[in-house]
């Protein structure tokens, strides 16, 4: 069973994410939710992680920080990133992936644009 | 100041249309303040600052019928369900999608921004008219009204220039 992360503080969100993610076949998957990056931070330490989905702006700590974190720990560098944001325009998308994000997309979020994201990651079985 | 206020009008429209087509498949139209005022019915209000590298605050006010209506659509839940947090929840949620297409839309690709997080608040009156724009739209027939105040005109003029 495939395991994600999901950090927003926004509960509205998580939810329209997680069912999204459902959608585009991943409904077997085990979701774990986050309201902010410390705590999707704990949650990929946690336990062995398939994707990790975050926002950008959230409180205590931030999708930045959070992509910043895992991409600066061997254990997690590999892990694939998604952001989804309604603050990702170019310029920041650029700066997002340089530091490592899998993909940046902008809210709000719909299982076709997902499924576009995810399909090179669900086709080498990796998710 | 009204050539300023339509071109804003086009920008918040076009990026209302998106973000509740997507969220919900709700279409919206434009209305006006007297005939959203006549409407009743409980409203809620969200406001957000946006910080860089304009100040400007964004508000939306909703009717909370509406609200509780996308809850029902988008995770097809019973009515009784729904709780206020997840109402206001969703009202955040617009409000920041909204904010970001927003300042998307109307800066330079290569210009980062910075959004805070959006605030649940009460309708507050207090800033001089001549730099707040309101927009009246229905959706569903239910009102929803979008405001953005600038902190001053230079605020403006950076908007205005980038396009």
């Amino acid at each position: 069973m495939k395991r994600i992360v999901i950090a927003d503080d926004s509960g509205t969100a998580r939810m329209m994410i997680k069912r999204c993610l459902e959608i585009i076949g991943l409904a077997d998957a085990e979701f774990a939710e986050a309201e902010n990056g410390k705590e999707g931070l704990a949650l990929v330490k946690q336990q062995a992680t398939d994707l990790l989905v975050s926002d950008l702006n959230m409180p205590v700590m931030d999708g930045e920080a959070l992509l910043r974190w895992v991409k600066a720990s061997p254990k997690l560098v590999d892990l694939p990133v998604l952001i989804i944001t309604s603050a990702g325009n170019q310029a920041k998308s650029e700066q997002l992936l340089e530091m490592g994000a899998f993909a940046v997309i902008n809210k709000p979020v719909n299982p076709a644009i997902l499924s576009d994201v995810l399909t090179p990651l669900l086709n080498k079985e990796e998710v | 100041m009204n050539e300023h206020s339509q071109f804003l009008q086009e920008k918040i429209t076009c990026v209302l249309e998106e973000t509740l087509e997507n969220m919900a498949f709700i279409s919206v139209d434009g209305s006006s303040k007297q005939e959203c005022t006549e409407i009743e019915g409980e409203r809620l209000n969200a406001n957000l600052l946006i910080t860089k590298p304009v100040l400007l605050e964004m508000r939306l006010e909703m009717s909370r019928e509406l609200l509780v209506q996308i809850v029902e659509t988008m995770y097809i839940m019973d009515r009784e369900e729904i709780t206020d947090q997840l109402i206001g929840d969703l009202l955040a949620e617009i409000l920041n999608t909204l904010a970001g297409r927003f300042m998307t839309e109307t800066l330079p690709a290569d210009q980062t921004f910075s959004l805070n997080l959006p605030e649940l608040t009460e309708v507050v009156d207090d800033a001089p008219e001549a730099k707040r724009f309101t927009y009246y739209y229905l959706a569903e027939e239910y009102p929803l009204i979008v405001e953005i105040t600038m902190a001053d005109d230079t605020d403006l003029s950076i908007i205005l220039n980038n396009n």
